[in-house]
């Protein structure tokens, strides 16, 4: 398994008896961005949750840069160098978007037991940068609460940024949001790329956006891997077309 | 002791289990649909025994008090509480709801030292349940019986409504998903305010119940409101059969624990209550959340 | 949804506490003893008050067991003053460790529960206390203990209200730096979204735990001073109810805010004085306050307070136009 940078194997996970991930194989190079397409309920939340150790597999092994990291800590995995965004607004309300971002770096710091410095002081230039690039540098010191969902959508992502990931995991990174604020997110997405050097792993609905910035694209159906290519090969695969247009019945 | 006594313990201990499972079930169904653990549970146990005196006393007749005061007590003071009280801070935070029914608690102590002072008082037993049975070296009070049986019927009846029912069948959704249940059109206001006077009912009943053999006393609220948590969290709060099997673990160890350690049957049934939280943190019926 | 509100922890009130220490200091000065007894009692239950906060304001959980920590406190410093000949200094360090030791061992169940859960189960395991030192012997049973012998120095009610102002600032000064630091912030993100700390990289349970005892600890200072101040400790402490009483101070002065549970006490203690003066109905008095304050108050005298700026400006304004 050494040299594939992220692969799943066999992975098994019910609840109350109904498969939500079904012997679910695929991997992802180093670099490239992957994402994974089903309908609703196809169990792409479940796998994401089962990757950042969320809830434990009942079968099959994750494997990370050559480590098994099957079954491990949600915190141990951060460490490990996966880190995600949610599909619903996930961040910390009633502080501001600084104050979110810092949480996360004194997390990947390991400074959450640090008791007798002031926490304002850390890592401030390296925060203020990540906010800058995540194009929220205006609202800083405004509270998260308070944010457009475009722009909580964003922190979503900035925080996650913030342990310096090698994987990305983005749960529907721009669910609910105007076509407007898709693109915007969307050249955040591929600028944080090219600038901090990870690789992307996108669970997405819209299919305008999955078809622009992907490199490879697995399809899931009921809880099972379907069919995987590229861009062009999903395209044209008629069995995606007739699951999407079953769903649309 | 031989097996005879220990048999004799057990159903008395059973009987005792009854009483904390009168109380817990309305402790349980008020927790699972409105999401409030009320404190004042054992303070409207304790007002039911001192009403339960005065009544007695005033008409001369159990049967009198044990009819009425359930239903009057969840009536008046379950829906005065609810309407009056409660229904403000439903969406407040939950230490709020807490307070509140913290607050209630004092307010009933009080009430309760004004009208009957601070000595203890006791109903004495109605002439029909004085006495025992015997099988062999068994013995059972008439009276122990006669909880054990009127609670089974409770608990049968409660099962029946909540299973055979419209308003069974709304009360189970909302303790299963109260957003999804208050979306459906449901009038979950009504709803609350019926399962707050039902539960405060139930500890009507159980202070009736419970009456004959209890001392009523100040301070006895806050032993017993403990006690019912502990079933509670034991069976898993908002499940009414985790509540049966809650009370009856409690009732019958604190029964078996007396004679063996009699200075520290409060403390084993905590030790209790902290094995099953070790390995079920939700307790054995409990709903599980995913929680990292 | 309510406006959502910052609710961190300020950096900038060093100036208010100089003022307010420098003003406490000054009472002994003026002669009052009723005074000087009852800012005592308002500090040492500030303090457990705000120990309690730490959980509930700053970290969301619902800890109504803190009582057994006071209450530990409280028994190890009469029990180390009478029964053992260690010189006081020594007191003084280890009976908050013994609480602290307390907390460490219920906070092995307490801080994996959640909401009611852990509001239950403190509650609960505090009852336990209770009931150990009532049936223990060396607890001295249901009269608690009492005539506990203080050293020369601190005998006086004086020197007794300078040395618990010391303590007390000196532990709030560090529950400040506390709640500014790394640990802080964490503990309030906590309450803010366990979940997304997890899937940052810091361990949640772990925190809680760390966070529940040092919350015992100095509610275990604030005990040791109490019994250092009546020379007599009972099994009350270790009820429920005095669990109950921390919340209902930290609510009454206001969760949300670091010095909101000391405002709360003097506020719960001076109007306990006075009502009990008036008439022996203080708990009828104390319920009915405590529905109207759920209702009507939720954010406390120090919300309400910070509240009273912006409701000025805006009569002022309405006052001009």
């Amino acid at each position: 398994m050494g040299d594939t940078f992220f692969e799943i194997i066999g992975l098994e996970k019910s609840f109350r008896g109904l498969k939500a991930t079904n012997n679910v194989s695929l991997s992802i190079k180093k670099g490239e961005v992957c994402s994974i397409i089903g309908p609703n309920g196809a169990g792409k939340t479940t796998l994401f949750n089962l990757i950042t150790g969320l809830i434990k597999p009942d079968a099959g092994k994750i494997y990370f840069m050559g480590k098994d990291i099957t079954g491990h800590s949600p915190v141990d995995i951060v460490h490990a160098g996966i880190a995600r965004s949610f599909q619903i607004v996930n961040n910390f309300p009633r502080f501001t978007v600084y104050d979110n971002i810092m949480i996360a770096a004194l997390g990947y710091k390991k400074l959450a037991m640090k008791m007798f410095t002031p926490a304002k002081g850390i890592a401030k230039n390296e925060i203020m940068e990540l906010i800058d690039r995540i194009g929220l540098a205006k609202e800083a010191h405004s509270l998260a609460g308070e944010l457009s969902h475009g722009d909580q959508k964003r922190l979503e992502v900035g925080i996650a940024l913030a342990s310096h990931p090698s994987l990305l995991l983005l749960d529907e990174p721009t669910a609910g949001m105007s076509s407007d604020e898709k693109g915007g997110i969307l050249e955040t997405i591929k600028r944080v790329m090219k600038e901090s050097d990870c690789t992307v792993f996108l669970c997405e609905h819209d299919m305008k956006v999955i078809f622009s910035v992907s490199d490879t694209i697995w399809v899931l159906h009921n809880g099972a891997v379907v069919t995987s290519g590229t861009v062009d090969e999903i395209r044209n695969n008629s069995l995606v077309k007739e699951i999407y247009l079953g769903e649309a019945e | 002791m031989s097996g005879d006594i220990w048999i004799s313990l057990l159903i008395a201990g059973l009987s005792r289990a009854m009483i904390y499972f009168l109380l817990a079930s309305g402790l349980t169904l008020i927790f699972g649909v409105l999401k409030v653990i009320n404190f004042a549970h054992g303070a409207f146990y304790m007002l039911g025994i001192f009403i339960c005196y005065s009544v007695v006393k005033l008409t001369g007749n159990f049967a009198v008090a044990f009819l009425i005061i359930p239903l009057v007590f969840g009536l008046v003071i379950g829906g005065l509480t609810e309407t009056v009280l409660f229904r403000r801070v439903y969406k407040a935070e939950h230490v709020m709801q807490l307070l509140l029914s913290i607050g209630v608690t004092y307010i009933i102590a009080d009430v309760v030292k004004i009208i009957w002072g601070v000595s203890p008082y006791s109903v004495g037993m109605p002439e029909i349940f004085r006495g025992f049975f015997s099988l062999g070296g068994i013995t059972i009070t008439k009276y122990n019986l006669f909880i054990i049986a009127i609670s089974l019927v409770t608990a049968l009846a409660m099962f029946a409504v909540l299973y055979k029912t419209k308003i069974g069948s709304i009360i189970r959704a909302c303790t299963y998903n109260r957003e999804m249940t208050m979306t459906a059109g449901v009038n979950v206001s009504r709803v609350f305010t019926i399962v707050f006077v039902v539960g405060t009912a139930l500890a009507g009943l159980a202070s009736v119940t419970a009456a004959p053999i209890t001392t009523g006393m100040l301070g006895m609220d806050n032993e017993m409101i403990m006690i019912v948590f502990s079933v509670v969290i034991i069976g898993g709060a908002g499940s009414i059969t985790g509540a049966l099997l809650g009370a009856t673990i409690i009732g019958v160890v604190e029964a078996l624990a007396v004679p063996l350690l009699p200075e520290f049957a409060e403390v084993i049934m905590y030790v209790i209550v902290a094995i099953v939280l070790l390995f079920k943190p939700q307790g054995l019926f409990g709903k599980s959340e995913a929680r990292v | 949804m309510d406006k959502i509100r910052n609710l961190q922890a300020g950096a900038r009130e060093w100036v208010w506490y100089v003022i307010a220490f420098v003003i406490l200091m000054i009472v002994p000065f003026s002669g009052s003893i009723f005074w000087t007894n009852l800012l005592t009692e308002i500090l040492i239950m500030g303090l457990a008050a705000m120990s309690v906060n730490l959980l509930l304001g700053f970290g969301g959980s619902l800890p109504f067991g803190h009582a057994a920590f006071f209450a530990s406190g409280a028994y190890a410093t009469a029990l180390l003053i009478k029964e053992t000949n260690l010189p006081f200094v020594a007191v003084l360090i280890i009976a908050p460790v013994m609480a602290a030791v307390v907390g460490a061992i219920l906070g092995i169940i307490i801080t994996r529960l959640y909401e009611f859960y852990y509001a239950i189960v403190s509650a609960a395991s505090c009852m336990v206390l209770w009931t150990l030192i009532r049936k223990v012997p060396i607890f001295g049973g249901d009269t608690g203990i009492t005539g506990v012998e203080i050293p020369e120095i601190l005998s006086s009610i004086d020197a007794m209200y300078i040395f618990t102002i010391i303590i007390v600032f000196i532990v709030l000064i560090f529950t400040k730096i506390l709640l500014n630091s790394p640990f802080g912030w964490i503990q309030q993100a906590i309450r803010e979204n366990p979940n997304r700390v997890t899937c940052t990289g810091s361990n949640v349970l772990r925190h809680r735990y760390i966070a529940f005892i040092i919350s015992s600890f100095i509610c275990g200072i604030a005990g040791m001073l109490f019994v250092l101040h009546t020379q007599s400790t009972f099994p009350s402490y270790a009820h429920w109810v005095k669990s109950g009483d921390f919340v209902m101070i930290c609510i009454l002065g206001g969760v949300n805010t670091f010095i909101g549970p000391m405002i709360g006490a003097a506020a719960l203690i001076i109007l306990q004085t006075y009502i009990t003066s008036l008439t022996e109905h203080w708990l009828l008095f104390l319920g009915i306050s405590i529905c109207l304050l759920v209702i009507f108050m939720p954010s406390g005298i120090m919300g309400l307070a910070g509240h009273l700026p912006s409701k000025i400006q805006s009569l002022y304004r309405k006052i001009r136009s």
